[in-house]
């Protein structure tokens, strides 16, 4: 998953955090939502419902939000992430 | 494809009428050019609803209260508002004209979304599909919280 996520990173669009996975949800334009492990269950809740709503799948990511961080590549933690364009990862079919 | 699609029920999370439900007439995605850019929707919702009515009143008793509902209508921002997952069918777009929403306009179109609302409060076991129905149901109960 992690290398896969990697992948994103690098060939794709993704958007770390809360705020902007709303607003990917939103719009339509999420293709996929990871949540980390140590979400807060009021958000992780909000956040699958809207997935549920935008019909995007929703990932709940095996590890916490330090280390969704740090397979993003990123130097801070991320809590929910969401994949806008996935590039050349097999992300979104393998994960059906 | 967005989720605020026109007819679905919607809480307003923030604002005077936070907790009320409403149903979305119109979303404008990446907003207006001149004082709203941001993506908003134009909203009709109750912002007081009908009165309790209980097994010993009158017929004329009961739809007395239940014609004191209160509308509102509002542009609001998208962040401000959580969709669920219920539609409504009332034929909203005809009743709420853009260009009726200031001033004194806005009193008559408040009026006739009253009566439709109203309309489909008294007679909720005339809309057809079950979906439809599950709708119009959530939409008049108070969310409680």
């Amino acid at each position: 998953m992690n290398s896969r996520i990697k992948l994103v990173m690098k060939s794709g669009k993704a958007s770390l955090g809360y705020k902007s996975a709303l607003k990917s949800l939103r719009t339509g334009r999420a293709k996929m939502v990871l949540i980390a492990s140590n979400c807060p269950p009021l958000r992780k809740s909000e956040v699958e419902y809207l997935a549920m709503l935008a019909k995007t799948t929703v990932h709940h990511y095996s590890g916490d939000n330090t280390e969704l961080g740090t397979a993003c590549g990123k130097l801070f933690n991320c809590s929910v992430m969401s994949i806008t364009d996935a590039g050349d990862s097999d992300i979104l079919s393998s994960k059906e | 494809m967005a989720i605020l699609k026109s007819g679905k029920v919607v809480i307003i999370l923030a604002g005077r009428h936070a907790g009320k439900k409403a149903v979305v007439i119109k979303n404008i995605e990446d907003g207006n050019n001149d004082d709203k850019r941001f993506s908003h929707c134009l909203v009709a919702g109750i912002a007081r609803g009908p009165r309790k009515v209980t097994r010993g009143m009158s017929k004329k008793k009961v739809e007395k209260r239940s014609r004191t509902m209160k509308p509102f209508v509002k542009y609001i921002n998208v962040r401000h508002v959580f969709p669920t997952r219920y539609q409504v069918d009332m034929d909203l777009k005809k009743a709420v004209d853009e260009a009726d929403l200031v001033g004194d306009k806005k009193v008559e179109v408040k009026k006739t979304l009253k009566k439709i609302f109203e309309d489909r409060y008294l007679n909720q076991k005339d809309v057809t599909s079950e979906k439809k129905a599950a709708g119009s149901s959530y939409f008049f109960q108070k969310l409680r919280f």
